[in-house]
């Protein structure tokens, strides 16, 4: 079961776009800030501009990297999105506001950015989309739970956007003061258009994920040695490819001896589902063949997925 | 393609614990509306909710020090699921598919609401930050069963769990999976109440599905749990199956943030998505659980899109009319209440209809009634037109 990957929606803080990104990213530019500045949707969405004003930074996140791709036209499109604390920045904005003015202060326009799908709910109705959508949420495993997902839409004859988003506001920038965030964090979106497979063409070769029940957090200590041992093992065989380089999760940065690791952290930054910037980086380095995107969840997941080119 | 049975329901809800509580509720009709008790209304004058009086105590949970109320509901739901499946011991070969959509925002949103940004931050402990994303109580649900598979968690509103069944039924009937624990959870919290009371959808009386007098929808809170195996494997074990999870259907209707599509197009979709997945015909469905949130707009297109799949519709009742909306648990305990209706042959109730709605041509079952139930769906259609469906069925029916 492979996907094709017919195009590719990023904004980071390198840029917005898979061409900028790519080109930032081949010529060794490291980012200079957590954010990518503002975000201008109106052109993109002429026909929405009541809602884009309404998006919140993450809805602003994914439509701005939706706009950067060449997406499929509306219709019966599957939208997967991965998040780590999704609207938390909003909530608590909100529940800020809330204790101080009280519920006679809450505006109806103000709830429906305050479930954790918003962001995809919000892109879907941009691009008029309207097969299945869904949001995963465990922690950095959101995204892999996406690509995994959207294998299974493929396999099932349909076009499915895939990915995730994250912003970063007071919140992460307190939690990371709080020992509780990673090294660098950042903004960002990226989506992945899958659909059917074509000869020589980017595709997702394979994606699983296991548990390690015994972890309190893989985000802090790294994974169990034979739990990610099994899973490169299956991922790579599902995907009939040995992989030479590898975009590790911040915390599985130099767990790969022999190959080529890409850390992201310093360029791009880092977001709770980063693991769809990085295989989307990954389509932007096929070239050196197939990769190996791996994460260690906080939650006690381990995940695995191949980027390389359909057979 | 093998079949996804149902060998173990756990459910916590207002009407009680354990299926055995929530089957005889939903046969006496039991409404469970009342005001909040664990917070001071304050402005949130006239509200109705339905909360879980008490919450077992089920062993240790691992990890953290304190676990939010969601993740507790949970775990009790989950102990009876796996105990009436009779699985003991880790589940590595096992995934866990968990839908919620506030997770353990109740007990983080009152330090918020209380203090400012600098005395929250440096009040606020931290198994309390590590316990409020979504993600935190499937990951909890996991270490406590042992399981080894990819654990997952659905936030899509008020479809959540229904997403989260269904995903496991997927992956156990592909045979990616030989077992997966699935269902889901949510907690009462103000963030939500708010949330809903500034849309003007909360009715003070209480939640009346389909019934003309109807104002709003009411909260609830409330988890269930499910065990669902490989036909073959549960069989190798013995294991006998409670129900089939037969088929998925799931849509996006893109069309409003938070309102229906009036024709109900969508939903129409999605129980067609539902249906054509199981491999049944309309004619198969003996019976609807029905989303029935009793806000004005939803019930009317609900209605329109049975009548558009069905012709006649049979026989389709809101178990919301007495526990409420439970949001991201909604889907998984109106799941439990539909196995109820399957194997103990009645049709659960829209308990305290009274008044017909011109637009509203259903047979809504005002009591619950014995009737052979073979083939059920269950519909959830949530914020944003996310739209999900099963299809239940007695394991004699298919």
């Amino acid at each position: 079961m492979i996907a094709g990957i017919h195009a590719v929606g990023i904004a980071c803080p390198l840029g917005v776009g898979a061409d900028a990104v790519g080109a930032a990213w081949a010529a060794g530019t490291h980012r200079d800030s957590d954010s990518i500045g503002r975000i201008k949707l109106r052109r993109s969405y002429p026909r929405h501009g009541a809602l884009v004003r309404r998006l919140d930074r993450v809805g602003k996140l994914v439509a701005a990297a939706a706009s950067a791709m060449e997406a499929p036209p509306p219709g019966p499109v599957s939208l997967g999105l991965g998040t780590d604390l999704g609207c938390a920045e909003t909530s608590y904005e909100f529940l800020g506001r809330l204790g101080t003015d009280g519920p006679r202060a809450v505006q109806p326009f103000d709830f429906p950015n305050l479930v954790p799908n918003a962001a995809a709910g919000h892109l879907g109705l941009l691009r008029g989309w309207t097969g299945p959508s869904l949001t995963f949420t465990g922690h950095e495993g959101g995204a892999h739970g996406a690509l995994e997902w959207g294998l299974d839409e493929v396999a099932a004859g349909r076009t499915a956007v895939v990915g995730a988003v994250e912003d970063c506001g007071e919140v992460r920038r307190r939690l990371q003061a709080r020992g509780l965030e990673g090294r660098h964090p950042a903004e960002g979106a990226a989506l992945l258009v899958l659909g059917e497979p074509r000869r020589g063409e980017p595709a997702l070769l394979a994606a699983w994920s296991a548990f390690d029940p015994h972890r309190r957090s893989a985000f802090v200590g790294g994974a169990d040695p034979d739990i990610l041992a099994d899973l490169l093992e299956r991922v790579q065989a599902d995907a009939g490819v040995v992989c030479r380089q590898v975009f590790p999760s911040e915390a599985l940065v130099g767990a790969f001896a022999g190959m080529a690791e890409h850390d992201i952290g310093p360029r791009t930054g880092r977001w709770g589902g980063d693991a769809a910037l990085r295989a989307a980086l990954a389509v932007l380095r096929l070239s050196d063949g197939p990769s190996l995107i791996v994460t260690a969840s906080r939650g006690g997941g381990v995940h695995g997925a191949v980027v390389g080119r359909a057979p | 393609m093998e079949q996804a049975w149902i060998t173990g329901v756990g459910v916590v809800s207002p009407l009680g614990v354990g299926m055995a509580a929530l089957t005889d509720g939903l046969r006496a009709g039991r409404r469970c509306f009342g005001p909040p008790r664990w917070l001071d209304p304050g402005e949130l004058v006239d509200l109705a909710v339905a909360e879980v009086a008490e919450i077992p105590r089920v062993g240790s949970l691992p990890g953290l020090s304190r676990h939010p109320r969601a993740t507790r509901l949970a775990r009790a739901a989950l102990v009876e699921a796996l105990a009436q499946a009779g699985l003991d011991g880790p589940l590595g070969e096992a995934g866990l598919f968990l839908g919620t959509s506030t997770a353990g925002t109740r007990e983080s949103e009152g330090r918020r609401m209380k203090h400012d940004a600098d005395a929250y931050w440096s009040s606020v402990p931290a198994w309390e930050l590590l316990s409020s994303p979504t993600g935190a109580p499937a990951a909890t649900l996991a270490r406590a069963a042992g399981v080894g598979g990819p654990v997952r968690t659905v936030s899509t509103a008020c479809s959540s769990s229904t997403q989260a069944l269904g995903l496991a039924a997927r992956a156990v009937r592909s045979g990616r999976l030989p077992v997966a624990i699935a269902g889901g959870t949510d907690s009462l919290c103000q963030l939500t109440l708010a949330g809903f009371g500034a849309l003007r959808l909360l009715d003070p009386a209480g939640c009346r599905p389909f019934d003309a007098r109807r104002a709003g929808t009411a909260l609830g809170e409330g988890a269930a749990m499910f065990v669902i195996e490989a036909a073959s494997r549960a069989r190798a074990r013995g294991a006998r199956p409670l129900a089939v999870l037969a088929g998925w259907g799931a849509v996006a209707e893109a069309h409003h943030p938070v309102q229906p599509e009036p024709d109900g197009a969508g939903a129409r979709r999605c129980i067609e998505a539902a249906l054509a997945d199981a491999g049944l015909p309309a004619s198969a469905v003996d019976y609807v659980n029905a989303h029935g949130t009793a806000t004005p707009a939803n019930d009317v297109a609900e209605a329109r899109a049975l009548h558009a799949v069905f012709g006649q519709p049979p026989p389709a009742s809101s178990t919301k009319s007495q526990i409420g909306h439970l949001l991201g648990a909604a889907g998984a305990v109106e799941a439990a209440a539909t196995v109820a209706a399957l194997t103990g042959g009645f049709l659960p109730p829209t308990a305290g209809w009274a008044a017909a709605d011109p637009e509203i041509d259903l047979d809504v079952v005002p009591t619950a009634r014995p009737a052979a139930v073979g083939v059920a769906l269950s519909t959830s259609f949530a914020f944003g037109g996310n739209d999900a469906c099963l299809v239940l069925a007695h394991p004699e029916a298919l």
